[in-house]
């Protein structure tokens, strides 16, 4: 592309505003918050709990610390409540602005395969949509590409930071795959024959196949490049990037909801060698016993949706989880990843209230969208719980923070005080500044 | 408390009013139909289904609560149901401009309506006002349209013009030809037809306000309403409705300034204000959408359950039936497991003019009952020797089974 014409889209495309909410500096001295109901979530409650945290990194909890250092500060907070802070485990929050228009959309790149796309670098801080979200105790996202057959790969972001770079707590995360329709669309708006969409479901896990073929023979001609009487190997930045997949660091997240799709791909997974994490699921409950036998977590998607089917029971998708829970399959609750959904992650708590509602244990609700969110993405060492060690990143709340009415008073995230204000807030205020003049409301 | 219906036909439809449009609306209440049970088990008893929008005037809708079992074996006349008359216009650009809803919109709309999205009118918001104005289905037409019924249906003497000296005459004057469009618009300046608005900004809502002012007719309600709050004092003048999202936000341009707070700043502000849910799903869950009134703005406990129960009867005037409970009315209601307002609630019963259509128990008896028949039915399989290909058997009909005989009495709280 010549330089004048990238930068004529350059401009055009980055149509963006920031949020007014500044950053946090980071922790300049050492802070005890005492008297409050602390929920580590790893172990079980302290009443009237103590916790302290140095340079964003919890260095005691308990009943009563002693030794304090001579520069901390307290805070006394007396009826309330600490929780770990919450993990969104799938959204686009950082690659959307507005789903509707096309300038503010960078989750899908052009492609059908896009190992290389990393979601971080896309990743707007100044974003509005994350002051709203960590208003409501959310502290980090799963952001994750979306399109194609292989999207890219995924990104742990905490909600506060001047630039993408400060923001990221672990990239990647995954890459993530959407799983070819196994079964046959019959909708009278669909004008492929049965026929052809059963010859392109075919093509796609060729295409699967292909691109993991071509990844491995690429690192077999990497790792010997160079020696004796073997010539030089170009870099691809596709195959490069699948490295740590094949290599079982880090896991590929398939998308699949339904049976043969998630059978498939837990089959496919076991010949490729390579750790799955299951995303949407479903119908997860109806394979448990394969999930537990292989191993395999599911992010379960949207306890907030309809039956997958017309003669499933009203609430199949809030028993979802208990289902699981009851055979053993490690799960954490997410709330849908689409566009759409990006601005509305602030609900995220009231998914895992449905499903503590039709069964799974409160506790159980709790930790699926903190530690066991945390355990899947991998970034456990850092977050989900509050144990010595691991990143002050946590929210003060007064009350239940999986019921609608609670509110988050605080929030640290590092050890970093969060600024909780956002747009909203701000509108509210000036909004009623205008009916205060007019003498409406007091 | 509404949710739409989309008619993707509609989006072709080459006009901008299409006030001819007449739907019926039945909700039909089928006790064993799936869908219905995931609204009963959600504790959702009366639905009000809009007509859908993407025209400055849209179809007509009659709505009506039609029961299945006393629909069966009886002519549709006969039946009793609720019934009124309703109207939705449109004022959200996006919609009428139809090209802007984003991207994947505009992939799944077809050639021809693309073509006909770019060169329908209004493109510009501020032309809306004028499309009220100044075009053949504009408020003046309307409004000379019905000036000149009465004059013709009543005989009336009318002078002759001039100087007034002469006899007075009896003329007969060539009645209007009959225009079945204005005729609904002309419902609507009488105020025998409701008028819903699809609206999110403040400064379109504010012009129709000012429209209806000068017509001498009052909007409903104001649907999705999202920037209410920034123009409450004016709607809450008007006296009209607002019925509105919890907390959707940013999906579209317009919606940028939609805020949580928008429910309970209108109330306090003097609003009769409504949370809708627009999709079947979060239809089920208004009970914890009420909760998010306390949450936003601190509404009361009380208050906020209003926001789904008796704001919506009275923006729908379905309020002397349903929306309390208060001797005379429907005996519609619901038992909880808990505070309906907290998320770990659970619709026990659902009563809809005293029957009860949801039940927990019962609900989990037939499960058991639909599990063993299954079973059974796969052990006839496996146990069958006839391995030959078998007679195709049709079902012998529709059985849905209820724990009471129908019937069609209105069940009444006294």
């Amino acid at each position: 592309m010549r330089p004048a014409l990238s930068m004529i889209l350059l401009v055009f495309c980055s149509l963006s505003w920031a949020s007014d909410q500044i950053p946090a500096p980071p922790q300049t001295h050492p802070i005890l918050i005492k008297d409050a109901t602390i929920h580590p979530l790893s172990s079980g409650n302290i009443s009237h709990g103590q916790i302290l945290f140095v340079d964003g990194v919890i260095t005691a909890i308990g009943k009563k610390i002693h030794d304090l250092p001579d520069d901390v500060e307290i805070i006394n907070l007396k009826g309330k409540h600490i929780y770990p802070g919450l993990i969104a485990a799938g959204t686009t929050i950082g690659l959307v602005e507005i789903n509707a228009v096309r300038a503010t959309r960078d989750f899908t790149e052009v492609g059908k395969i896009n190992p290389n796309i990393r979601a971080e670098v896309g990743y707007n801080p100044d974003s509005d949509l994350i002051p709203v979200t960590r208003s409501n105790g959310i502290t980090v996202v799963h952001t994750v590409p979306q399109g194609g057959l292989i999207s890219g790969m995924s990104a742990a972001m905490m909600l506060d930071g001047w630039t993408w770079e400060d923001a990221t707590l672990k990239a990647p995360i995954g890459l993530h795959l959407n799983w070819p329709r196994m079964t046959i669309n019959r909708a009278p708006s669909i004008t492929k024959s049965e026929e052809e969409q059963k010859e392109e479901r075919e093509k796609q896990l060729r295409e699967l196949d292909e691109v993991f073929e071509k990844a491995r023979g690429y690192l077999l001609a990497k790792k010997a490049s160079g020696r004796t009487g073997i010539p030089h190997h170009d870099t691809d930045l596709r195959w490069e990037s699948m490295i740590p997949i094949l290599e079982k660091e880090i896991p590929v997240f398939i998308h699949a909801n339904e049976i043969q799709q998630i059978e498939m791909a837990v089959d496919w997974t076991y010949r490729q060698k390579i750790k799955m994490v299951l995303v949407g699921g479903k119908d997860a409950w109806r394979v448990s016993d394969l999930l537990k036998k292989n191993g395999i977590p599911v992010i379960l998607e949207n306890i907030h949706s309809l039956p997958a089917r017309r003669f499933e029971d009203y609430d199949t998708p809030f028993t979802t989880a208990v289902k699981l829970y009851k055979a053993g399959v490690k799960f954490c609750i997410s709330a849908s990843s689409s566009s759409f959904e990006a601005p509305h992650q602030r609900n995220l708590p009231y998914q895992a209230a449905t499903a503590a509602a039709y069964g799974l244990p409160k506790s159980e609700a709790l930790k699926s969208i903190t530690l066991y969110a945390a355990e899947i993405l991998g970034i456990d060492d850092q977050v989900g719980s509050l144990d010595i060690g691991k990143d002050a990143t946590f929210i003060v709340t007064d009350g239940d923070p999986l019921e609608i009415t609670t509110n988050v008073e605080m929030e640290f995230i590092q050890g970093k005080r969060i600024d909780l204000g956002n747009r909203h807030k701000t509108l509210y205020e000036k909004y009623q500044v205008k009916y205060r003049q007019l003498g409406i409301i007091r | 408390m509404h949710f739409n219906i989309s008619l993707t036909a509609l989006l072709a439809f080459p006009k901008p009013a299409i006030s001819l449009l007449r739907f019926l609306i039945l909700s039909f209440i089928i006790p064993a139909f799936p869908d219905q049970q995931n609204l009963y088990a959600g504790t959702y008893v009366t639905d009000y289904v809009l007509e859908g929008i993407t025209h400055v005037i849209n179809g007509n809708y009659d709505q009506a609560e039609v029961f299945w079992d006393s629909l069966r074996g009886k002519e549709f006349s006969e039946l009793e149901y609720n019934f009124f008359k309703g109207m939705t216009i449109d004022t959200v650009l996006s919609d009428l401009r139809r090209i802007t809803r984003g991207d994947e919109f505009e992939e799944r709309m077809n050639t021809v309506i693309k073509l006909y999205a770019k060169r329908s009118y209004p493109q510009d918001r501020h032309f809306i006002s004028m499309f009220y104005f100044g075009s053949a289905h504009s408020f003046l037409a309307i409004y000379a349209y019905r000036q000149e019924i009465p004059d013709c249906h009543s005989g009336r003497v009318s002078s002759p013009p001039g100087n007034g000296k002469g006899t007075p005459q009896t003329t007969t004057k060539i009645p209007p030809r009959r225009d079945l469009e204005l005729d609904a618009l002309v419902e609507v300046l009488d105020g025998k037809r409701m008028v819903h608005c699809h609206s999110y900004r403040q400064d379109e809502i504010l012009m129709l306000t000012r429209i209806a002012d000068d017509f001498g007719f009052t909007i409903g309600v104001f649907q999705h309403v999202l920037e209410g709050y920034k123009i409450a004092e004016r709607i809450a003048e008007h006296g009209a409705g607002a019925s509105t999202f919890t907390d959707w936000w940013a999906y579209k341009i317009e919606v940028i300034d939609a805020i949580p707070y928008n429910g309970s700043l209108m109330h306090d502000v003097g609003v009769v204000t409504s949370f809708n849910s627009d999709s079947d799903e979060l239809a089920r869950r208004l009970n914890t959408e009420a909760a998010k009134g306390v949450k936003y703005g601190g509404l009361s406990k009380e208050e906020a359950l209003k926001f789904v129960t008796l704001n919506p009867a009275i923006q729908l005037k379905i309020d002397k039936w349903v929306g309390s409970l208060e001797e005379g009315k429907d005996a519609d209601f619901v038992i909880w497991s808990d505070n309906p307002l907290s998320t770990y609630a659970v619709c026990e019963q659902t009563w809809i003019d005293g029957i009860n259509y949801f039940n927990l128990i019962r609900d989990r008896k037939m499960r058991k009952k639909i599990k063993r028949e299954r079973n059974e039915l796969i052990q006839k399989i496996l146990s069958s020797k006839d391995n030959s290909k078998g007679e195709t058997m049709t079902p012998s009909g529709h059985e849905y089974e209820l724990s009471h005989p129908f019937n069609c009495l209105k069940g009444v709280i006294r």
